[in-house]
């Protein structure tokens, strides 16, 4: 063996983890310390804060539009969840099957919106929710006999409605390929044998496919909820003023933005980011306990 | 074991399905090309989506405008998304893939807490954390730079999972045979093992790319100055209809999905194979 110097096998793979573990301090730890520290002070001028014990925090509870943003956020969740899920799970299934045609053609097609930015979605559907008569969802209103609607500015739910539509137009895609990379591990014989001891195409969705998507089902779930509790974009372009009228649209990082960097408010801004964090973190963990996501990983 | 009839039934409305699908998918790209034609704008704001375009509306205007308004500022632009994608996509390919490679072909003391880390990295939502990264960033110097947006990311935990995952598919018996030939270990990841992640390599810059192509609020937060601004960014400062605005913002809009569209078509196969092929297994 000859001398390798200060890399040999011992040290290198410190060597080739030192960027996690640096960029970990510096761009998490970090700011994570700073954050709870300046939730507990106020700007005054640049750069300079001062002590203001618990009030920030105290604040948030009295704060009238947070509570709207949260359901916002709550709603939207919960929205993009069961659209997503169903919708990707129902095209990954079909389009898994040999039977389908042109599956590829298809699968780059529905893939294709999610290469786009926030902007130039919201571009389109800022249009496309627009009050006209003749819209397309307002044709569709008024062909059950209901009046023509100004989505974007008519109530908090069609506000909600707005936002799922204009995300789930970009994040579908995604999920396809997710349900479609777990739909390619589950053995073919497993459906034989399913069939041959007489289920049905129901039954052998239920009892073999949703069995053996369990975890990627899981994972997109996760990644909904999160991807959900911190949108930002679509409710940015598709009500671009800086207020609207009761909240309608406002998302929790959508309002503690413009609290930092509209108001700069850095202080109070802080304290709903810590707040924030720490839901985010209960929730994971009650995610992972429930759902065991990451029990793999620890093997 | 299905019958005939039933197959063709199955094909024809599944068929229709995926058809009603990809049309409402491909709409808006085609609404925005036709609409970025349209020298009018006045009537796209008016009539909105529900718009009759007559070729007669149709001129390439709007492109030219996009040159000459403010000394080619949405060509900076251009520029400015060219730069922090490829510094960025660099990056964080060279320290994530290589990071991935550590955790999972060496043993060593706090492997396994740094996996765990990796693995709360993940859940944890940068968005959370924006206002002491402004503060960290502006104390480096590094507001209105590429580095301010690029340096906070890089070593993204998304990438190195996948890596990780990859390279637990690669066999020990290359690293020891290239020990034994005398390689160093720095130069047996470059030579020998990371042209074996070929596949993961590729997957991942054409997803780094178009994430950092598209990202929009950390880019919207570092880059305050105009000539400074990523096209997301600047694009969204045409948004509120007043004078040419809206006249570039469709063209405009329609010319930043030209290089996500390119380097995705022309890497299709690779891409989508390895997505579904390579993704997240659970």
């Amino acid at each position: 063996m000859k001398k390798r110097g200060i890399i040999t096998q011992k040290t290198a793979p410190y060597l080739f983890c030192a960027p996690f573990v640096l960029s970990f301090c510096i761009f998490l730890i970090y700011p994570m310390i700073n954050m709870i520290y300046l939730s507990f002070r106020k700007m005054q001028g640049i750069g300079s804060y001062r002590y203001v014990g618990t009030a920030n925090y105290k604040r948030i509870l009295t704060d009238t539009h947070i509570g709207t943003a949260i359901w916002n956020s709550i709603g939207f969740t919960v929205g993009i969840i069961v659209v997503n899920v169903v919708l990707a799970l129902l095209l990954a299934v079909v389009l898994n099957n040999r039977l389908t045609p042109l599956r590829n053609v298809f699968r780059s097609a529905i893939y294709i919106p999610a290469l786009t930015s926030i902007i130039v979605a919201g571009i389109f559907f800022r249009l496309f929710f627009g009050s006209n008569a003749d819209t397309p969802l307002n044709t569709v209103m008024r062909f059950f006999g209901a009046a023509p609607k100004e989505w974007l500015y008519d109530t908090k739910l069609t506000g909600i409605i707005t936002l799922v539509i204009t995300s789930t137009w970009r994040w579908l895609g995604t999920n396809v390929l997710y349900f479609l990379s777990a739909l390619q591990t589950i053995p073919e014989e497993l459906y034989d044998a399913a069939y041959v001891d007489g289920a049905n195409a129901r039954q052998r969705f239920f009892h073999v496919t949703i069995p053996g998507i369990r975890p990627i089902l899981i994972f997109v779930v996760t990644i909904l909820t999160y991807g959900g509790l911190r949108m930002f974009g679509e409710s940015y372009v598709l009500w671009p003023n800086n207020t609207t009228p009761g909240d309608i649209g406002l998302t929790i990082v959508l309002y503690i933005y413009r609290t930092a960097f509209g108001q700069f408010d850095m202080g109070y801004a802080s304290a709903m980011s810590v707040v924030l964090f720490v839901f985010l973190m209960i929730l994971n963990i009650i995610y992972i306990r429930f759902f065991g996501i990451g029990k793999k990983e620890e093997a | 074991m299905i019958s005939k009839k039933r197959r063709r039934i199955y094909q024809v409305s599944v068929f229709i399905l995926l058809v009603l699908i990809a049309v409402v998918a491909l709409t808006p790209f085609l609404y925005l090309i036709v609409t970025s034609m349209v020298t009018d704008m006045s009537q796209v704001f008016k009539n909105g989506i529900a718009l009759k375009i007559k070729p007669d509306m149709l001129d390439i205007k709007n492109y030219l405008l996009l040159w000459i308004e403010d000394d080619g500022l949405y060509f900076s632009w251009f520029k400015n998304s060219i730069c922090v994608t490829v510094l960025y996509t660099v990056i964080s390919i060279v320290l994530s893939s290589m990071v991935g490679y550590g955790v999972a072909m060496y043993e060593f003391r706090g492997k396994k807490l740094i996996v765990v880390l990796i693995m709360s990295t993940m859940m944890i939502p940068i968005e959370t954390l924006m206002i002491p990264l402004y503060n960290e960033v502006s104390k480096m110097h590094l507001l209105n730079t590429y580095m301010g947006v690029v340096l906070p990311f890089a070593v993204s935990a998304f990438t190195i999972y996948f890596f990780m995952q990859y390279a637990r598919s690669l066999s020990h018996e290359f690293m020891d045979a290239a020990r034994i030939d005398g390689c160093g270990e720095i130069r047996t990841f470059i030579n020998i093992m990371a042209p074996l992640m070929k596949p993961a390599f590729a997957s991942m810059i054409i997803l780094q790319a178009t994430n950092a192509w598209n990202d929009f609020l950390w880019p919207l937060i570092v880059m305050s100055q105009n000539k400074r601004f990523t096209l997301p960014v600047g694009l969204q400062t045409y948004l509120s209809p007043y004078g040419n605005n809206y006249n570039m913002l469709f063209a405009g809009a329609v010319l930043s999905v030209i290089p996500v569209m390119v380097l995705f078509f022309a890497n299709q196969k690779l891409f989508m194979e390895g997505m579904i092929a390579g993704g997240i297994k659970g």
